[in-house]
């Protein structure tokens, strides 16, 4: 994990300071609302439906127990003994007073964390693929570019006051697990000839008007890559939208532009631009590097064990074959933990979860941990010879739940329940479904790897419902919950938007409708072929039919 | 009308500039012309509209503009160290903004919370 340098405590000692004496402005009337809404933005805090919200950065998805610790301390002391993880690897507490905020980022900035930009229209915590580091898949470790861009992009003079959030992810592997696409700025790192190179993809993003990112500039190196970022920003900036929030974001600007037309904007601004702060690039990446501890893996003759893959225990296998994933070392498992508990809250661990994580971590992850955007804990270091210990260690606090990647791996967003722009809950409906689905062996096999289902409260999308297989989308209709549903959507490096059905449906009819969807792509099926296969093989209508639960003729147009 | 300047000190503001431009001036409209001049005021119409920061950049980039870059307009003391970082010369205080904000905007240069910033360091370390 990175550790920081002096520099980097203090600011983040400074900006929590800075934070202080803001509130007691703003308490003293010298600042207005209106002047103190995007200050207290900036660091994360927002106004919700019950009380402050304040979002914590955990940049590029990266915890150490002890910081999960400090988390747990936070939902003790300040909140009502919970956390919401989110889907950009972020931690929200819900029930916070503004006085007790500065105190909260002081617990922050003790264990080398902070609140700064996860909110705002500006450079938001950047996030990255949570099996960074240890997957066989990977070309570049992203974490040192991560942390790179991360000082880059921390109280940036220029960029604090855009015309909305503006979003990064980042990978260097070749399966896409950090949803590059579906961000304002996703960047694809990427080995040529020993030099780390980037692909910037820009114009990504949900909400509204979902849209796939394109290819901006391909292989740029790591001294040109920060000029580039700030070109970028700096077009964005002068010529994004600022009439209409929902077309304020760099994707509306690249759809009215078009690319040619955007990238010529942005290479005239390169031409001239200020390369000093950048000059050593690559010396500042290397110091990082160095910031990384390494983890030793015991390797050589002590060769490790691999994983008992025939133990006896039906439930473990199970877990195994659904919750672990394959290590780039030997004898070594990627475990991913489950926040998705049969009824659960999906995303959300208590205190005493956090403090039981936190030392299973120590024991069995070196210490360290990740946050994946669909809600859920990554161990990124385990031995697999540990692997059974560990399930039962989770297994003895709930959270031996085994639905990774299957259909009750539910990401919703907290919608109604908490957020002040929700049109609709998300929270009950995703228990209702889960349920729902429990219930029928059939839906929940692990077969069902890779069918998602993704809910959101309003149009905001924060649950990515536009890039699950099953997207549910919460409306109100003159006073009435209503639910919109997607299909075939996809959220990996083969990214697509999933189809609109039709007229939504009651949020009772949502576990029903799902029930009917799966059953209707486990009936059509060929081996090994995945939902939106089917989607797009047998067709819109069909998924209509079982949507709906009508026939053909009747159909809604 | 007033000026804060990058060391705090406040006095009273020059003549007006030559050149006044808003916040919100498209980059693309501009030419060499319009800003051949000694000073150039920037307008900043609201606090949220961070635009200004950008065009006071491009004008000391994309035309190498070495005159001075006068901020003006609707900044709050938040943000005075933000416009020197990006390339103002100084601020412009009205009375009313003065009266309002009483010494926060002299306290934010001369007694900053936040005196640390990653791109001043790596400038700095250059040569
Ligand atoms: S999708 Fe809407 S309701 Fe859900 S968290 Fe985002 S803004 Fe709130």
């Amino acid at each position: 994990m990175y550790q920081y340098t002096e520099f980097d405590q203090q600011l983040v000692e400074q900006r929590s300071a800075e934070f202080r004496q803001q509130v007691e402005r703003r308490l003293a009337g010298r600042l207005t609302e209106d002047e103190f809404k995007p200050l207290r933005l900036m660091n994360g805090l927002y106004l919700q439906l019950h009380a402050y919200m304040l979002r914590v950065a955990i940049p590029y998805g990266v915890l150490s127990a002890t910081q999960l610790r400090a988390l747990a301390t936070i939902a003790e002391r300040f909140d009502k003994g919970y956390g919401h993880f989110t889907t950009r690897q972020n931690i929200q507490f819900n029930w916070l007073s503004l006085v007790d905020t500065p105190d909260i980022l002081d617990v922050l900035a003790s264990v080398q964390m902070h609140a700064i930009q996860t909110s705002g229209n500006c450079i938001r915590n950047i996030t990255s693929d949570p099996f960074a580091g240890v997957s066989a898949d990977e070309a570049v470790d992203p974490r040192p570019i991560c942390e790179l861009l991360r000082q880059w992009s921390t109280l940036h003079p220029e960029f604090a006051y855009l015309p909305r959030k503006f979003k990064f992810a980042i990978t260097g592997a070749s399966n896409d697990r950090a949803l590059i696409k579906a961000h304002d700025i996703g960047l694809q790192l990427r080995d040529e000839n020993g030099q780390t190179v980037t692909d910037i993809w820009v114009g990504g993003g949900q909400g509204r008007t979902p849209k796939v990112a394109q290819l901006l500039y391909s292989g740029v190196s790591v001294e040109e890559l920060m000029p580039h970022l700030d070109a970028i920003l700096r077009v964005y900036n002068q010529y994004g939208r600022r009439d209409n929030k929902y077309k304020a974001r760099i994707k509306i600007l690249l759809a009215e532009t078009g690319i040619e037309d955007f990238r010529a904007t942005v290479d005239a601004e390169l031409d001239s631009l200020d390369r000093a702060p950048f000059a050593h690039a690559r010396a500042t990446l290397n110091d990082i590097m160095q910031r990384f501890s390494a983890v030793r893996y015991p390797t050589g003759d002590a060769n490790l064990p691999p994983a008992d893959d025939n133990t006896g225990s039906p439930a473990f296998d199970h877990w195994q074959q659904v919750n672990v994933k394959p290590h780039k070392v030997d004898g070594h498992s990627i475990v991913v933990i489950s926040l998705k508990p049969a009824g659960g809250i999906p995303g959300d661990a208590t205190s005493a979860q956090m403090n039981a994580i936190a030392d299973l971590a120590e024991h069995y992850s070196h210490g360290e941990l990740r946050i994946t955007h669909r809600q859920n804990i990554v161990f990124p270091h385990v031995q697999s010879q540990h692997l059974q210990q560990l399930w039962q260690a989770l297994h003895a606090l709930g959270l031996g739940e085994s639905n990774i990647d299957l259909p009750t791996d539910i990401i919703a967003c907290p919608g109604l329940d908490y957020c002040a722009l929700a049109t609709a809950r998300s929270i009950p409906i995703a228990q209702s479904i889960s349920g729902h689905i429990r219930a029928n062996e059939r839906n929940t096999g692990k077969d069902l790897n890779g069918v998602t289902i993704n809910i959101s409260g309003c149009i905001n999308a924060c649950a990515h419902h536009h890039v699950a297989s099953i997207g549910v989308l919460g409306l109100d209709r003159n006073g009435t919950e209503n639910y919109q549903i997607t299909l075939g959507g996809r959220a990996d490096g083969n990214i697509r938007i999933g189809e609109r059905m039709g007229p939504g449906v009651s949020a009772d009819e949502v576990p029903h409708v799902v029930e009917r969807v799966i059953n209707l792509y486990l009936d059509k099926r060929q081996p090994d072929e995945s939902f939106e296969h089917v989607y797009d093989r047998i067709g819109k209508q069909s998924f209509k039919q079982a949507v709906y639960n009508e026939d053909a003729a009747d159909a809604p147009a | 009308m007033h000026l804060l300047e990058p060391t705090g000190n406040l006095t009273a503001a020059p003549a007006p500039a030559n050149v006044s431009l808003a916040g919100d001036t498209p980059p693309d409209t501009l030419t060499a012309a319009d800003v051949n001049t000694d000073a150039i005021i920037i307008e900043f119409a609201t606090t949220a509209d961070g635009r200004g920061f950008s065009l006071a950049r491009h004008l000391r980039g994309r035309f190498g503009f070495g005159g001075t870059l006068l901020a003006g307009g609707k900044l709050i003391p938040d943000q005075v160290q933000l416009a020197f970082q990006c390339g103002f010369d100084g601020v412009l205080l009205t009375d009313g903004q003065l009266d309002q904000y009483a010494t926060d905007f002299v306290d934010a240069v001369k007694n900053p919370p936040v005196t640390l910033n990653y791109r001043q360091t790596w400038a700095d370390s250059t040569g």
